[in-house]
């Protein structure tokens, strides 16, 4: 990275923060809660709260849960629906009309089939981080080279082996590119997920801190759940670069 | 070895105006240890009858067959070699040329594949990755991946049109090498009549539209060839001309119903 752009992103952050100062200056009281300080004050105290860290961990654990059940679902979905046209064709208005619908209106449902508790919550994530997963992997599978399939099954393949030696190999990339967008929604479901029926997480916490005036709370459990975000994404970029061709 | 026999074979494709005929009614039999070139103007069908030989098509009508047995769909034992490379980018040239084996569930022979990677000359190369390849290594990293498995024909579409015109001679002698040491049977398709007087025991010359055979030539030179030679050129004339008769014998698009 060029020594410039590491002071413009310094100061891209620096910026932001500045903004935050100068709005939580504001006369109005009620913005003026959400001032920096007191956030920073809050964000210190959480590192010696074990109550944080166990929310943490269970967010954590039911993004994993969630996203692990989109993927384990969502990648073969995709690989046949990129591998057979007549798959593609018959799936390709109900799946879209599915994903175009927000995945927390399917709360009620959720809560309806599986109760109170984690098991609504994995599903509200894998919902969301499903559809990105699927399209990818299916986008990857069609885009891969002809003459790769052609040049296997001229060395004796059929569709499995097609499938596994040319296509998921070629697809990897795709697949990733996939979890990644799936990662950005399932972050973004996760919290408000844990707002409905469960009492752990940074979504609960979030609720919790504002039933009790903690308003300093409310913001530095914000700035955790973005921090986390960029932390999440930062190692799947990383492995994309190292397995693209 | 075996014999290649084409038995009739036609290529019907759809279009605008109806029912296009793009290939025979077409017969050829390729005999176990020739080589034999088929040349033709670019569009006359050489490919699409390449693509059926190599059972990537499926002819409209007429029937291939290996040895008196009808074959249809791709088999190992027939070797195909593209006119791109087409080695999967994220293996390297041995995982390449092993590729056949693990597609198949067989073991690899190792020593086989290394023989066989020395044979086309680019020993020393085998832990590289494809993207490190020239052009010319590439193609016979390709090479190398058809003739692992021993085919009964190598089948070659232009393998060495995109290269420049140096390296292409090269190809072309490196290739008669392999084909003198392997004893193998090639059908190779090509655009070039130099590389069709390089390379060929046997020129089959095709018109377009519909692609049918307009005359055989056999070459009965024996390698390495003298380009300067009379006989050499008496026969790359012939070539030439009959080359220049095909355009004439050829109708325009023949349309077979509306």
């Amino acid at each position: 990275m060029k020594p410039t752009a590491i002071l413009f992103y310094a100061a891209g952050c620096f910026g932001s923060l500045l903004l935050w100062w100068f709005f939580s200056q504001s006369t109005d009281s009620s913005l003026h809660r959400f001032n920096p300080f007191d956030t920073w004050s809050a964000l210190v105290s959480f590192i010696s709260m074990p109550k944080f860290w166990q929310g943490l961990a269970e967010s954590l654990q039911r993004l994993a849960v969630g996203i692990g059940i989109a993927a384990a679902i969502g990648i073969p979905v995709g690989i046949v629906i990129g591998y057979s046209s007549i798959v593609f064709e018959l799936t390709y208005i109900p799946f879209q009309f599915v994903r175009m619908i927000s995945p927390l209106s399917w709360t009620p449902v959720a809560i309806i089939l599986l109760g109170i508790g984690s098991g609504p919550v994995y599903f509200l994530v894998s919902i969301a981080a499903l559809w990105p997963i699927v399209m990818n992997t299916a986008a990857g599978v069609r885009a891969a080279d002809r003459q790769w399939i052609e040049v296997a099954q001229c060395l004796g393949a059929g569709h499995l082996q097609t499938i596994w030696f040319v296509l998921i190999r070629s697809t990897l990339p795709h697949i990733l590119v996939g979890l990644q967008l799936a990662l950005g929604v399932a972050w973004i479901v996760l919290v408000p997920a844990e707002m409905l029926g469960v009492a752990s997480g940074l979504g609960y916490m979030i609720l919790d801190a504002r039933d009790v005036n903690d308003y300093a709370s409310v913001m530095a459990l914000i700035l955790v759940i973005g921090f986390l975000g960029i932390c999440l994404d930062l190692p799947l970029k990383m492995l994309l670069r190292k397995i693209s061709f | 070895m075996q014999k290649l026999s084409i038995n009739s074979i036609e290529k019907h494709f759809c279009h605008d105006q109806g029912l296009m005929q793009v290939l025979g009614p077409l017969n050829l039999e390729i005999l176990p240890g020739e080589f034999v070139c088929i040349l033709g103007e670019s569009g006359c069908g050489k490919s699409t009858l390449w693509r059926i030989l190599a059972g990537l098509e499926a002819p409209s009508a007429g029937k291939l067959l290996l040895d008196e047995q009808a074959i249809s769909g791709t088999d190992y034992r027939r070797g195909v070699v593209f006119q791109n490379p087409a080695l999967l980018p994220w293996l390297t040239v041995e995982e390449n040329v092993a590729l056949g084996f693990k597609i198949r569930g067989k073991k690899v022979p190792k020593q086989a594949v290394r023989d066989t990677i020395k044979l086309v000359g680019i020993d020393g190369f085998e832990n590289v990755k494809p993207k490190k390849l020239s052009g010319g290594m590439a193609q016979r990293a390709a090479i190398a991946r058809a003739l692992v498995s021993n085919p009964d024909v190598l089948l070659m579409d232009e393998p060495f049109a995109a290269l420049d015109a140096v390296t292409r001679l090269r190809m072309q002698e490196a290739l008669l090498d392999i084909w003198q040491r392997q004893s193998i049977t090639v059908v190779f398709i090509t655009h070039d009549i130099d590389e069709a007087m390089a390379l060929a025991s046997r020129v089959v010359i095709m018109t377009p539209r519909p692609g049918r055979i307009a005359a055989t030539i056999d070459i009965p030179l024996s390698h390495p060839r003298m380009r300067a030679d009379d006989e050499f050129l008496h026969l790359r004339g012939l070539v030439a001309d009959e080359l220049v008769k095909s355009f004439k014998k050829s109708p325009d698009r023949e349309l077979i119903c509306s």
